[in-house]
């Protein structure tokens, strides 16, 4: 099924750390090895064909950290039936992250 | 939402997050850069709070950054796209909303964009098109340069030599011209019916090295070109084995008849295939037959073209050079060989013989030396003609783009950048010119139509002049350059607005001026192209006018001609009935004047031009004795209208029996004869040869010789001069035989020729099924086909410019009008301190005819400067013929006067209250 991107490696293990948690861009960064100059395309051409959307935090735990709102990154349906398709084809994928903590998740 | 970002900007990775976002479009730029600094914010408080934030994580946090310079760069594409199709569907509903000017624009820039398109089809298909075989643009192709233009015409032993010892080129193919031939191909049991076919040959090596490989069977080798291989092979063409033999594979090893000789087909080439003669479709490949005796003491014919393909890392110019030195001892062994009695002028002509090489990717065809002038100028025509077209367009759009002000200067204040607006504006004319592009194509398909019928008859249907991937590209550059001509001044201008009065609804003064100066400035350009093209197809119109009406000494209304080809069943004997058969049978039809015979027609280009020696006359040494050279048939000069000035036409009592060999000079005629003891045989010579061997002096009685057979002639008439060759030219010495029973019948009808044509048909028929009518034509056609280039260029040339001629006028009209508009006021102010209707026209009409004036004079400039240029395509006028000039330029005044007279009419109808009361 075309789902609007090239299932590479890459991308197959972008949607993993996503499925796995890891929702902030500079996470998935750090737990991918991958740069900031891939993932950040990915995820935007993710976002533009459906395979994820992406929200700003909710305001009160930006303000309680005075910090800004980042911007988080959820997988959709479509994107988790593409994950689902990468692992087929990446076997070892999904023992790329077992052991790796995932960290607290920010809710909407 | 809180805004830390005040407290650490100083960050570096901050910084370049804040410079790259310069780049990410406008629309994304907000979010962008929250997002990035966000998460820089968020690591670096983390990082701090670990009291981890040194400098290896401060590299580390930069390195990231870094990358969202991509994360920008990858944002491009949606800038344009989004503000794009917001362009787009802006354009579309402007355009929608004018609904009048959209359809005006659109069918002027179709019939502009669409003529460009017609003639660059022309000249694609032949000029550029590549020939379809492998790897064209390796393909080198022989030319002879001697004086004027090169001819493609090499001889045998030439070709032989280079195919033999050249470095330069992998192969080296000889073709002959694309003839035609007698195909019988007999059925099972009955004998096949003959039928007319193209036929070509060529080199063995003529397919292998154009690398085109067969489709059944095989293709020509150099074995088959060998003198001793027992049954010629040859190949047919795809459309030929479609039509003839229904596509069946048993085609092959089939055994035809061509022109007499059994011939057996191999194979069959691919479709679309056709050599290299651009223009032809040959349908039969046959090789050339090693001459049996192969010695340059053959007289020199330059019958073969000749193209090879250049090794790889050969380039042209070394080929070139290997060759020159081929051709030098060519040249040297031709001089060796028969150039024993040249006079030194012909000597030293031969040696300044060139060979040439050229790109051979696009074939060849003599077509190109006959259009390729008139289709540049034609081009030209056209292209002005369009930019008439464009100035018009863009007139338009400035006066609407003044309408639109308030609307711009709304989006102006509101923070649009002026050049996204301009490229907004630049949209909506592209949009509109692609408009007209399309529209254009359509509009071409016709004006195609039309071209194709001035070239010769049996090109049309050949030469493939369907659009290809060039001529789309051609059109589609054409369309956008267009609209980009026509919208950027009326873009500019209308973004160059006060703010303030706009808004306002003020019409500020020096502004309006400005604007006007612009738009006057356009007609003035308009004015000049129109009068520039308007005196060019004067010039041409008139050019036709002389060549169709001069005295060709010869009335060719009225008359049919065609040629037979009995084939091989008739001896001389036989043949010459059959010729006088022919004659009465075709006086006898109902509407017959007279009908004749001569050896090749006249002004169809075929014509023998012989040496002569006259007893009495000694030429200098260098003279030019030839002298054309045409055996008629009986009452020739009665059915072409050719009077006999003095002594007598021929008559029966001239006829010899067809056995003695009456026709020198021809084929099948035997050298060996000794012909100059025989009798003298009768000639009838036309005036400027009497003028020139005889003077004053009667020439009836005396007697001349020509030099290749000895033949003695007694001259017992002169006649009219007349054209041979073509109607430009000045009738050159020429001298008539008679008898000889082979060539073009000419009959003389009262009615219209052409209706004859079944006629003929079925008296061919009904004399011999196996007889074929070939080449008929009315004289009329014969001369048209000479005038072509001629025709060409006026008619087209003529179309144009009057076309440009209504474009002006109404561009003209419109800016007249417009300024009649504006200064409504103005004019209401005359009247009211009593100025009366005649005088506002006065004004108006002044102003109008200064404007002409002006464009006049620069396009007279241009006109007289350039028609030098073209003088070479003019018969009977000088370039600056003062009589045509005069007739542009008063049509111009004329058409110019009454687009003006218009707008100062109701300038003058003014209503001086009405006017003052609307500010």
């Amino acid at each position: 099924m075309d789902y609007g991107i090239k299932l590479s490696y890459t991308t197959a293990i972008i949607l993993q750390a996503l499925a796995n948690g890891y929702q902030y861009g500079f996470d998935i960064i750090d737990v991918t090895g991958l740069p900031s100059g891939t993932v950040y395309p990915a995820l935007r051409r993710f976002e533009e064909v459906g395979l994820c959307d992406s929200r700003w935090e909710a305001d009160d735990v930006a303000e309680r950290e005075q910090r800004s709102p980042r911007r988080y990154y959820e997988l959709t349906k479509d994107g988790r039936a593409a994950l689902a398709e990468a692992l087929k084809r990446y076997r070892a994928l999904e023992n790329f992250f077992v052991g790796a903590k995932k960290p607290k998740p920010s809710d909407a | 939402m809180l805004d830390h970002n005040k407290q650490r900007c100083a960050s570096p990775s901050r910084r370049l997050i804040a410079l790259i976002s310069a780049i990410v479009p406008r629309r994304f730029r907000t979010r962008w850069r929250r997002e990035w600094e966000a998460e820089l914010e968020y690591r670096e408080a983390a990082l701090a709070k670990w009291n981890r934030f040194d400098w290896t994580a401060k590299i580390d946090l930069f390195r990231r950054s870094l990358g969202a310079f991509w994360d920008a760069l990858l944002l491009q594409p949606r800038r344009l796209e989004d503000e794009m199709f917001q362009d787009l569907r802006y354009g579309a509903r402007m355009l929608l909303k004018n609904k009048m000017f959209t359809l005006v624009a659109t069918l002027s820039l179709a019939l502009g964009i669409g003529a460009n398109t017609a003639i660059f089809s022309l000249i694609n298909a032949l000029m550029l098109r590549t020939l379809p075989v492998k790897d064209a643009h390796e393909l080198a192709l022989f030319s002879v340069v001697r004086g004027q233009g090169p001819d493609y015409l090499l001889t045998r032993p030439f070709y032989e030599m280079v195919r033999d010892r050249n470095q330069s080129f992998t192969g080296v193919i000889a073709t002959g011209n694309v003839g035609r031939a007698r195909l019988m191909a007999p059925e099972q049991g009955a004998g096949g019916a003959v039928e007319s076919v193209q036929r070509q040959d060529v080199s063995g090596n003529f397919f292998s090295v154009l690398g085109v490989g067969a489709v059944v069977g095989r293709m020509l080798t150099e074995a088959d070109g060998a003198p001793a291989s027992p049954e010629p092979a040859a190949v047919i063409s795809h459309e030929f084995w479609q039509r003839r033999f229904g596509l069946d594979p048993a085609v092959v090893g089939r055994r035809v008849t061509v022109n007499n000789t059994a011939v057996i087909i191999v194979g069959v080439a691919p479709p679309g295939f056709f050599g290299i003669e651009v223009g032809t479709r040959p349908e039969l490949w046959m090789p050339i037959r090693a001459l049996n005796n192969p010695s340059l003491s053959q007289r020199i014919a330059w019958t073969e073209q000749v193209m090879g393909r250049l090794r790889p890392g050969v380039s042209l110019a070394q080929a070139q050079t290997e060759m020159d030195v081929y051709f030098r001892r060519h040249l040297d062994d031709l001089a060796g060989a028969h150039g024993a009695n040249w006079p030194p002028t012909q000597r030293q002509r031969h040696f300044e013989t060139r060979l040439r090489l050229e790109a051979g990717s696009a074939g060849w065809t003599d077509l190109r030396q006959k259009f390729q002038r008139p289709l540049l100028i034609l081009m030209m025509t056209v292209a002005l003609t369009l930019l008439i077209a464009c100035v018009n367009i863009a007139n338009l759009l400035l006066a609407r783009a003044a309408s639109r002000r308030k609307e711009i200067a709304v989006r102006l204040s509101l923070g649009a950048g002026r050049f996204r607006i301009v490229r907004q504006l630049l949209t909506e004319s592209v949009l509109l010119a692609m408009l007209g592009g399309g529209a254009g194509l359509l509009f071409a398909r016709a004006c195609m139509q039309a071209l194709v019928g001035y070239l010769p008859q049996q090109t049309r249907g050949v030469l493939d002049v369907t659009p290809d991937a060039r001529v789309l590209t051609f059109t589609l550059a054409v369309s956008v350059l267009t609209g980009l001509l026509f919208g950027l001044a009326p873009a500019w201008q209308a973004t160059r607005i006060n703010l303030t009065s706009s808004l306002k609804d003020q019409t500020g003064a020096s502004a309006g001026r400005s604007r006007m100066a612009l738009n006057k400035l356009l007609v003035v350009t308009q004015v000049a192209l129109s009068l520039f093209l308007l005196i060019g197809a004067g010039l041409f119109v008139r050019s036709l006018r002389n060549l169709r009406t001069l005295d060709a000494g010869i009335n060719y209304e009225n008359i049919v001609q065609f040629s037979i080809d009995p084939g091989s069943g008739y001896d001389v004997t036989q043949r010459a009935n059959l010729y006088k058969q022919m004659l009465d049978r075709l006086e006898a039809l109902p509407g017959a004047r007279s009908a004749t015979f001569s050896a090749g027609g006249l002004l169809s280009g075929d014509l023998v031009s012989l040496n002569v020696t006259v007893p009495g006359y000694t030429p200098g040494p260098d003279e030019n004795m030839a002298c054309h050279s045409l055996t008629v048939g009986p009452r020739f000069f009665e059915t072409m209208k050719m009077p006999v000035l003095s002594g007598r036409d021929f008559g029966p009592q001239d006829e010899r029996p067809a056995s003695s060999g009456n026709n020198p000079g021809f084929k099948g005629s035997d050298p060996s004869q000794n012909l100059a003891d025989s009798p003298p045989l009768p000639a009838v010579i036309n005036q400027a040869m009497a003028r020139y061997f005889f003077g004053q002096q009667t020439p009836i009685g005396k007697r001349f010789n020509v030099r290749l057979t000895g033949q003695q002639y007694e001259i017992i008439g002169v006649v009219k001069d007349a054209k041979y060759m073509n109607l430009r030219e000045q009738p050159p010495r020429a001298y008539y035989t008679y008898g000889s029973f082979r060539g073009t019948f000419q009959l003389r009808t009262d009615g219209d020729p052409a209706g004859y044509a079944a006629t003929i048909h079925r008296l061919a028929r009904e004399m011999d099924p196996q007889l074929q009518v070939v080449r008929l034509r009315t004289m009329k056609d014969v001369v048209d086909d000479s005038l072509v280039q001629e025709r060409f260029i006026a008619q087209i040339s003529s179309a144009f410019s009057l076309f440009a001629l209504l474009l002006a006028s109404v561009g003209l009209y419109g800016v007249m009008s417009y300024a009649v508009t504006r200064r409504t006021n103005e004019i209401g102010v005359r009247m009211a301190l009593g100025a009366r209707g005649a005088d506002v026209v006065r004004m108006v009409m002044k102003e109008t005819l200064l404007l002409v004036a002006i464009g006049m004079a620069i396009g007279l400039g241009a006109a007289l400067a350039t028609t030098r240029l073209v003088s070479t395509l003019l018969f009977g006028l000088s370039p600056n013929d003062p009589a045509t000039i005069a007739a542009a330029v008063l049509l111009m005044i004329v058409v110019a006067a009454l687009a003006g007279y218009l707008p100062a009419r109701r300038a003058s109808r003014v209503d001086p209250m009405a006017a003052l009361r609307c500010e």
